[in-house]
């Protein structure tokens, strides 16, 4: 129904593009493409997109340059959405910059930017995640690559200004593409930076197949040159002021953004201040307005690198009188710089109140430190009124960042260190903290830096130097170390974190750790401020100068962060474990992407340039959340040994790090083991986070590698039924976006291997789960299933093995309970088409499936069984190993219902049948699974038990439809089955008879009269089959031209066989007068009802030859017949001529008039003229005088001497009285003599007619006398003797 | 071709509501923001202003505005202008929180300041579409005879760029045209939505 629905819109579409082209208005054509494009893109793009976009390609040569502007917009539609289609679009792209309309060609270059910049992200992501770049990808990036050029020639040469802007624009966006996002954002990540959208070329700056960042830089670097240039002499003189804004524009923009093209951008932007001299336009002032906001921007922005501009910005805007803006704005930012320093001290300030916790608090205590901490006590907190804590500290400290990052920047002090990414996270990552901790190396480094921090300001900078020095790999180490003293609680960080910085505190780095490293000089997150364990430069509490040690030991572990921790204690657990094992470098890369670290592993593990990523995950936690529940128990052991280390540390205010962990509880928090519920429940939760993030690492191009990676994740683990139940949730959360198929197909497989290798004498465990996540899967599917999906079938079909019990589910889907509604047909066709491809495809289940397929194309519900029967004999019959199956077990069942067998015994039959042969096919099957238990069962056992139906003896029309209509199906794919019908037909009961009747006329025309085989069977019909075969014939003359074929074979039939002429009847129309007229007699010889049937027929004819014969031949050839020679009794014949001229309509008077006359010419007349003519007079009494007509020619003809005729004729005018006296009167008197012997009641009134004064004279004499007219006539006497006695008897008048 | 306009001044009050009445009345696609923190009118002295939230329906306003002094504001005629708006639209919008309302062609001010405030506004937004947005500034009084002469100025160009086959190619043109015809100075930029 699916397809059917999709051939539709196929349909719709093809409709819409033919429209397209018949159309001759633009706007109208555009409005069709509208539509195309709905259909083609959003409703079926995987079929229809590969068909159309070729034929939209074609649309480029149209005149109506709106049509080419949304053939651009088409190709950014489809090309953002389905790269693929990229290196067939481009080309025309190409074609379009090109194009003589401007706005076809802006619209090019706009949809080719967007292209651009998917097509690069998608390139740099496969490459990052996969080590390599498909080739597909690496087309579309090459034909972007040209579309680049060509868009750059557009930028830099005269031409149309609007292209040129947007081309200008263009330039900007790869600039910024192509060189790396100091504010480092990573891939999933979307960051503020509008032009790149979240793409960073820092991501593949550690290598990459297809993109070296450094080409790439030095093509955004010579682009820049070129953009540059546009703004000196002599190029500026010809520059258009709108050109000139937009490229001002744009260089602000990326000097803004690329702090590190500072020094190339400003001092051409300067050069042009303060009135924009070398650019020559009326627009002018728009220009230079242009250049001071994007120098006041510059100055606001506050990048590191602009501050040795920044008095020179301040001159240029004073130049362009706008000083005093730019005096506003320094002072702006001297306070918002003041305001940080004052509120850090504040914060300090805070902390060394807060580090009043008491050192000796251990997990046991948890519930003081609550107490403590949410009382405060201490006398420097009440001196200095501060901003009430959490909450309004927050705000707060928003207002301060500027300020504190300017500062920053300026000095830049080991703050620095402590707040790249890294750190920011915050779980409190204890199994970082364990890792670390195990190595030495570092520690004495950390206790240094700790030395130097502790001695302020001044330490600060030798800390600075003492970190350039230092390796990357070492650096991240005692970063690493030191994220233990970040607060668990995320909501402890809006105090300390930077507004901007928020969102990446809560999404922080992932994917390649080595930028948070490396770039640790860029712009620095002050994350953890607060927390630094270094005393604030500027005013120092009272406190403070008293303790350092307690001053440094408080921020590793801020109160509110512990309370979050502790309360209530086993979610802090759970954040604890979760954190550690499930995703290693959570710290270090943080929630979103890094809860893949686990898939991410063995994909860095092919990827040298990952080296680190993975090290940082394996050196962090546990790469699966497998090992989760046995992480609690290193704890001790770390622990311990980290006690032990602690004393060995040099001479200096104790480590941090030490410290904290004295303080801060949070070790002991972890030696917590888990109960087996929470281990479960941990690893349930993680798996759920895992699956998801399937939406990025699909973006990603990983997403094959994770599904296996998942696949094998969930299989191992199958004894935790849970997690299967949790990877089945997802997958039947969206089936088709989440890819369920893959994934359920990975997992399926898995966990078949798993039980392959298995021992047999193990339980078969892999076996039940392997059964039970399929059948719920399929019970999943069926829940869900809408029309025409195929989902089901596909995962029946591919699953490697198929088990009883999911079958059994197929099944039920396919026989649904008797009155349910409506809504199960679908099931029901999921079912079939289920069953259809496991016949198909998986040949153990074959005979199993075949049986349940056939078992519905006799059950009791219509729409199953009509469903049923299309499969079984539109789609499996036809399959050469299935189809003599499927025709034992309609005959089977035909056979049923004819013999009056129950149908079930015959099922019965056939199934035993079946399963003599496959329990070999099933010891086969066993073999090839190396010996494990079958998990394809194939013996139904069920199918055995016998039906326990109450039946009646007699076979109800219904039952008998049921039954048989499966073969009927058949009969039309194999025509020679129609002959078991026919032989079956004779001994048939009533009911089967009438299903057939039903039947007939459906599955005959589908036949057509033109089959070989019902050719055959006509000629040759089987005893007792002659009703169905009339039935047939009829069925195949109705309403249509019989076949040649049929003809013949008809009349073969009639002429070898049976001389029935009944047979004729159907055929008779299409027969010619010539071929009618020698088997005329044999159809008047036939049973009244069928002659009228035969009548019919001949009358009607057909339409090419007309009637065979006409109504005037009909009774003339009844006349013609030989009562002797064609063996037809008379009666018959009369009875004929009785049904013609009851037939008023067809034979009419001026028909019989006709016939008559014929009739009469005849020689000898035909025995039953007269008869007929009585009749016709009796029908039609206005035919009166044309019979008087007839009588007085039958006169002539001396009607007298035929004497069945003469009887007639005198009967006739005895009718016809008084017309028939003057006919009467021309008899020889003989004769008249007779007629009155005959009818004497007509003497009297002849005798008045005769004795007319006008009639008189025309007599004879004789007659006269006769008649008593005249008395003495000798002649009379001579003429007719006998005639005296009547005339003597006759009273004289 | 069809431009989609939006007029902004600071408070949506007064000159961006005249040239979007005027607009709209010549059947122009337009749209009306003010780039202000809030909105506000003159009040009984210059340190008395009435302040309302962007989003208060004008006709609030008038009620507010009737109450208080009918007299007052009846005089200085913000009881019309105050109607009139309502006639046009609910209430007024603020330019910096229109993301909503999809990407302008020409977005016109009446007021450097806030020029340089849709300038700001648009530069930290993130450019998806690279559409170009023409911005243009024309100085106009915030008074009620100033704004209906700005509103005037504000439909001829708007109709100037409407009728242009491609404002891009000659939006110099356009403007050098315009100033030499209404000998009033013009500013303009181009953003990229």
């Amino acid at each position: 129904m699916q397809q059917g629905r999709m051939a539709g819109v196929r349909d719709q579409a093809v409709a819409l593009l033919n429209e397209v082209k018949m159309t001759g208005e633009t706007s109208a054509k555009v409005d069709l493409l509208k539509s195309l494009m709905e259909l083609v893109l959003h409703r079926d793009p995987s079929s229809l997109l590969p068909e159309f976009v070729p034929y939209l390609m074609e649309l480029q040569t149209e005149t109506g340059s709106p049509i080419r502007k949304y053939l651009a917009e088409m190709i950014e539609g489809i090309g953002t959405q389905h790269v693929d289609f990229v290196p067939i679009m481009v080309p025309v792209l190409l074609a379009l910059l090109r194009d003589s309309a401007p706005a076809v060609a802006r619209r090019a270059v706009t949809s080719g930017s967007n292209i651009f910049r998917i097509v690069l992200e998608q390139v740099a992501l496969q490459g990052v995640y996969s080590g390599q770049v498909e080739r597909r990808l690496l087309d579309c990036w090459n034909w972007m690559t040209f579309f680049k050029d060509a868009v750059y020639s557009l930028a830099f040469q005269h031409g149309n200004d609007g292209i040129r802007l947007l081309a200008v624009k263009f330039v900007e966006s790869t600039i910024l593409l192509f060189t790396p996002d100091p504010s480092g954002s990573l891939p999933n990540q979307q960051s503020s930076d509008g032009s790149s959208k979240g793409f960073n070329m820092a991501w593949v700056a550690g290598g990459h197949p297809v993109l070296d960042a450094n080409a790439l830089g030095q093509e955004a670097s010579k682009s820049l040159g070129l953009l540059l240039n546009q703004l000196r002499a002599p190029e500026a003189s010809s520059l258009p002021c709108l050109v000139a804004i937009v490229i001002i524009n744009s260089l602000a923009g990326i000097a803004k953004r690329r702090p590190s093209m500072f020094g190339r951008i400003l001092p051409v932007l300067l050069a042009l201040a303060p009135n924009c001299e070398p650019i020559q336009g009326s627009q002018i002032a728009s220009v230079v307005h242009e250049l001071k906001s994007a120098f006041l921007s510059l100055l606001k922005s506050n990048q590191p690198g602009a501050l040795p501009w920044r008095d020179r910005l301040v001159a240029a805007l004073r130049s362009m009188n706008m000083g005093d803006v730019a005096d506003q704005t320094i002072r702006q930012l001297e306070r918002a710089l003041r305001v940080a320093e004052r509120n850090r001290t504040a914060k300090d300030v805070r902390v060394s109140a807060k580090e009043r916790v008491p050192p000796q608090v251990s997990t046991s205590q948890v519930s003081t430190i609550q107490i403590t901490t949410s009382v405060p006590v201490d006398p420097s907190l009440r001196k200095r009124p501060l901003p009430q804590e959490n909450g309004s500290q927050q705000s707060t400290d928003f207002d301060e960042l500027s300020g504190k990052r300017s500062r920053h920047d300026a000095l830049p002090n080991t703050a620095q260190i402590e707040a790249t990414p890294a750190i920011s996270n915050g779980t409190g990552n204890v199994m970082a903290n364990t890792a670390v901790f195990g190595d030495h190396s570092i520690a004495p480094l950390i206790s240094a830096i700790a030395t130097l921090l502790a001695q302020g300001e001044r330490g600060a900078n030798s800390v600075q130097i003492l970190i350039d020095t230092l390796t990357p790999d070492i650096l991240t180490e005692i970063v690493i170390a030191n994220m233990v003293h970040l607060p668990n609680s995320p909501q402890f960080y809006p105090s300390v974190n930077p507004a901007a910085n928020w969102g990446q505190v809560n999404l922080p780095h992932s994917g390649p750790a080595e930028i948070a490293v490396n770039s640790f000089t860029a712009p620095p997150m002050e994350t953890a401020a607060a927390s630094q364990p270094y005393p604030p430069p500027l005013d120092p509490s009272r406190d403070l100068r008293k303790d350092p040690r307690r001053m440094e030991a408080r921020p590793a572990g801020p109160s509110e962060g512990v309370t979050a921790l502790l309360i209530p204690k086993l979610e802090v657990e759970t954040n604890v474990v979760l954190a550690a094992g499930l995703s290693g470098a959570t710290a270090q890369a943080g929630a979103s992407l890094n809860l893949e670290s686990t898939s991410n592993a063995p994909t860095n593990l092919r990827d040298p340039r990952a080296t680190f990523h993975l090290q940082a995950n394996n050196r962090q936690g546990g790469p699966s959340p497998i090992q989760v529940k046995q992480e609690p128990k290193q704890e001790p052991i770390e622990a311990e040994h980290l006690g032990n280390s602690d004393p060995a540390l040099p001479l200096s205010p104790p480590p941090q790090t030490g410290i904290s962990l004295a303080q801060v509880p949070l070790p002991a928090i972890t030696l917590q083991p888990l109960t087996g519920e929470q281990g479960a429940a941990l690893s349930t939760a993680s798996l759920v986070r895992i699956l998801e993030n399937h939406k990025t690492i699909a973006a990603a191009g990983g997403a094959d590698l994770r599904i296996a990676l998942l696949a094998r994740l969930v299989a191992q683990s199958y004894e935790d039924t849970e997690s299967l139940k949790v990877l089945q949730k997802h997958v039947l959360a969206d089936y088709h976006a989440h890819k369920g198929h893959e994934l359920g197909l990975h997992v399926l497989y898995q966990l078949f291997a798993d039980h392959a290798c298995s021992d047999v004498d193990q339980p078969t465990s892999t076996s039940a789960a392997y059964d039970q996540f399929l059948l719920s899967l399929a019970q999943g599917l069926r829940d869900k299933i809408s029309a025409g999906d195929k989902s089901l079938s596909r995962l029946l079909g591919e699953a490697p093995a198929v088990p009883m019990t999911t079958l059994k589910l197929v099944e039920e889907l396919c026989n649904p309970a008797s009155g349910a509604d409506s809504s199960k047909s679908e099931h029901v066709t999921a079912g079939l088409t289920a069953l259809w491809s496991l016949i198909l495809q998986r040949p153990p289940t074959r005979d199993t499936c075949l049986k349940m397929a056939l078992k519905c194309t006799v059950h009791e519900s219509d729409d199953t069984r009509a469903k049923a029967i299309r499969l079984v004999a539109n789609k499996l019959y036809p399959l050469n190993f299935v189809a003599q199956s499927i025709e034992d077990f309609a005959t089977a069942s035909l056979l049923s219902v004819v013999d009056h067998q129950s149908g079930d015994a015959a099922e019965r039959e056939t199934i035993e049948e079946d399963n003599s042969g496959k329990t070999e096919l099933t010891n086969g099957d066993q073999r090839t699974s190396n010996g494990a238990a079958p998990m394809d069962v194939t013996v139904d056992e069920e199918a055995h038990q016998p039906t326990t139906t109450a039946r009646t003896s007699e076979v109800t029309l219904s039952e008998a439809q049921r039954c048989m209509s499966l073969f009927f199906a058949l009969c039309t794919k194999k025509h020679a089955l129609l002959r078991q019908l026919f032989q079956v037909y004779g001994r048939s009961p009533k009911a089967v008879k009438q299903a057939v009747h039903r039947h007939i006329p459906i599955l005959f025309r589908t036949i057509g009269s033109s089959s070989q085989e019902l050719l055959q069977l006509i000629a040759d019909p089987p005893t007792g089959s002659e009703y169905l075969l009339l039935q047939v014939l009829h069925t195949l003359t109705d309403g249509t031209e019989p076949s040649k074929e049929l003809i013949s074979t008809v009349k073969t039939l009639y002429d070898v066989k049976s001389q029935d002429a009944t047979y004729l009847i159907p055929v008779l129309s299409s027969l010619s007068k010539d071929e009618v007229t020698p088997i005329f007699p044999r159809l008047v010889d036939l049973s009244s009802d069928k002659f009228q049937a035969a009548l019919a027929r001949i009358l009607q004819g057909s339409a090419h030859t007309g009637p065979a014969l006409t109504p005037a031949e009909v009774l003339i050839a009844l006349h013609g017949i030989d009562p002797h020679k064609d063996a037809v009794p008379l009666k018959k014949v009369m009875d004929a001529c009785s049904t013609c001229l009851q037939q008023r309509t067809v034979f009419t008077q001026q028909v019989l008039a006709k016939v008559l006359n014929q009739l009469v010419e005849q020689t000898p007349l035909p025995l039953l003229f007269m008869r007929t003519v009585i009749q016709a007079v009796n029908s039609f009494p206005s035919l009166e005088s044309f019979v008087m007509e007839i009588l007085s020619r039958l006169v002539s003809k001396q009607i007298w001497k035929l004497p069945k005729l003469w009887m007639g004729f005198l009967k006739c005018a005895h009718q016809t009285m008084p017309k028939s006296f003057h006919v009467l009167l021309q008899l020889p008197t003989a004769q008249l003599e007779d007629a009155l012997k005959g009818f004497p009641s007509l003497k009297e009134p002849l005798a008045a007619h005769a004795d007319q004064p006008s009639v008189r004279p025309t007599v004879p004499r004789s007659s006269l006398v006769l008649l008593g007219l005249s008395q003495d006539t000798p002649a009379v006497l001579e003429a007719a003797p006998v005639g005296q006695e009547p005339s003597a008897e006759t009273p004289k008048q | 071709m069809k431009l989609r306009h939006a007029m902004v001044c600071a408070s949506n009050q007064n000159r961006s509501m005249e040239a979007h009445a005027l607009l709209q009345k010549q059947g122009l696609d337009v749209s009306s923001y003010g780039t202000g923190t809030n909105v506000k009118l003159p009040g009984p002295s210059a340190r008395e202003p009435n302040v309302y939230q962007f989003g208060t329906p004008y006709r609030q306003m008038l009620e507010d505005l009737k109450n208080k002094d009918p007299e007052l504001y009846k005089r200085n005629g913000l009881l019309q202008m105050l109607k009139r708006n309502s006639g046009v639209k609910e209430s007024p919008q603020r330019w910096q929180d229109n993301a909503a309302d999809g990407a302008f062609d020409v977005v016109f001010t009446f007021e450097e300041r806030v020029f340089d405030m849709v300038i700001d506004d648009l530069e930290n937004r993130e450019t998806k579409l690279l559409k170009l947005a023409l911005v243009i500034n024309l100085d106009v009084k915030d008074n009620h005879e100033e704004a209906a002469i700005g509103g005037k100025l504000a439909l001829d160009l708007c109709q100037r760029l409407e009728m242009a086959e491609a404002w891009e190619d000659e939006i110099d043109d356009i403007i050098s045209r315009f100033e030499k015809q209404h000998r009033r100075r013009l500013m303009y930029t181009i953003r990229f939505y």
